[in-house]
């Protein structure tokens, strides 16, 4: 400050500057980390992972299931499939996620009424 | 040639072995590299920002940069509920990261290529994630199983598989930085097991790629502790506001 006067006299408007400021950079900084999070062979392997976790999670539990309650083997076929359709339902939410830029979902989803 | 896996071996350190109702809590090689990125990193946000001067030093603009880079993803993926969140988000990324550059340097052990610390890591986010939601919503956090919209009918089948979708959140997240890690750290291995087999001559070639490959190597440490952070935001977010 080059005034003597109270630093607080123009607080707002600087204030309100500097979020402007903010949320012009904003859009700038998404823009270089979906660019950035966009090799290819860093989307294939983690689409990968994402396709083999749900069906890791889904066989584990049908055999638990099995397990303790001696349904076998119909709690790991039922939950195996299951498990795949989750993988192929995270696949999905993942490339859902690959081209939009982080934070923009909610504001597509504000749009539609919530019952 | 040296087995490219000895380097995951988990030994524990003379004169610091333990035993605790059965279970062994020997003090490892692990467990003094995780302490080293605790205290690495609270050295670099405590003793560089101590100063606190408006010019910023090398340290501080690090820590600077860090602390912004955090704040600004969590501030684009959760918006501003997820502020008070930040230390916690703050301190996973800060962890992985120390834990993954650590590991880049010769001789050292790289914790984040177990799975048991990565699944360890990604069931806290998980756990936390999931009480906050039914803190924050109580039992109406469960329609994140629902998606709005869909016909009720459907409900007997879509509930399981969006229920196992989440419940493979904590395996995806683990799965993926371990394997990061230890694929990178293993083909390093190799090729520098190649290197020496080779000879002097055509040892060069492997050498000239390893080279390569562990710039590239640093880029994945710093890469996966981002995408396991912007993960755990994601994560936070369907929780903090549910759909």
């Amino acid at each position: 400050m080059s005034n003597n006067n109270d630093p607080f006299q123009d607080f707002d408007k600087r204030l309100s500057e500097a979020t402007h400021k903010k949320a012009g950079q904003k859009s700038e900084k998404q823009d270089f980390e979906s660019r950035e999070s966009k090799s290819s062979m860093g989307i294939a392997f983690r689409i990968g992972i994402e396709m083999v976790s749900g069906v890791i999670v889904g066989g584990g539990l049908g055999l638990l299931i099995d397990h303790y309650f001696g349904t076998s083997p119909w709690g790991m076929i039922i939950f195996f499939f299951l498990g795949c359709a989750a993988g192929i339902l995270n696949v999905y939410k993942a490339t859902q996620r690959i081209n939009r830029p982080v934070g923009l979902k909610e504001q597509d989803k504000t749009d539609k009424s919530d019952p | 040639m040296a087995d490219p896996l000895k380097q995951f071996e988990i030994n524990p350190i003379a004169g610091l072995e333990f035993q605790l109702m059965g279970y062994d809590v020997s003090f490892t090689n692990s467990s003094l590299f995780m302490l080293l990125a605790v205290i690495g990193s609270t050295l670099l946000l405590t003793v560089a920002m101590g100063r606190g001067s408006l010019v910023p030093s090398r340290w501080q603009n690090i820590s600077e940069m860090l602390y912004e880079f955090i704040a600004g993803m969590l501030n684009d993926s959760v918006g501003s509920e997820g502020k008070k969140y930040f230390p916690f988000i703050f301190t996973v990324f800060m962890f992985i990261l120390l834990g993954n550059l650590l590991g880049m340097i010769p001789y050292s052990f790289t914790f984040t290529s177990h799975i048991v610390v990565t699944f360890a890591l990604a069931m806290l986010v998980f756990v936390t994630v999931t009480i906050i939601g039914f803190v924050k919503h109580g039992l109406h956090f469960l329609s994140l199983f629902m998606p709005s919209g869909v016909s009720y009918w459907l409900a007997p089948i879509l509930i399981p598989i969006e229920l196992l979708s989440y419940l493979s959140r904590p395996i995806s997240l683990s799965v993926r930085l371990f394997a990061n890690m230890m694929a990178g750290h293993t083909m390093l291995k190799v090729f520098a097991g190649f290197s020496v087999s080779m000879g002097v001559v055509f040892g060069l070639a492997p050498l000239f790629i390893n080279v390569a490959l562990i710039g590239f190597e640093i880029l994945v440490a710093v890469l996966q502790a981002y995408v396991f952070t912007i993960l755990s935001c994601l994560y936070l977010k369907d929780s903090v506001e549910l759909h």
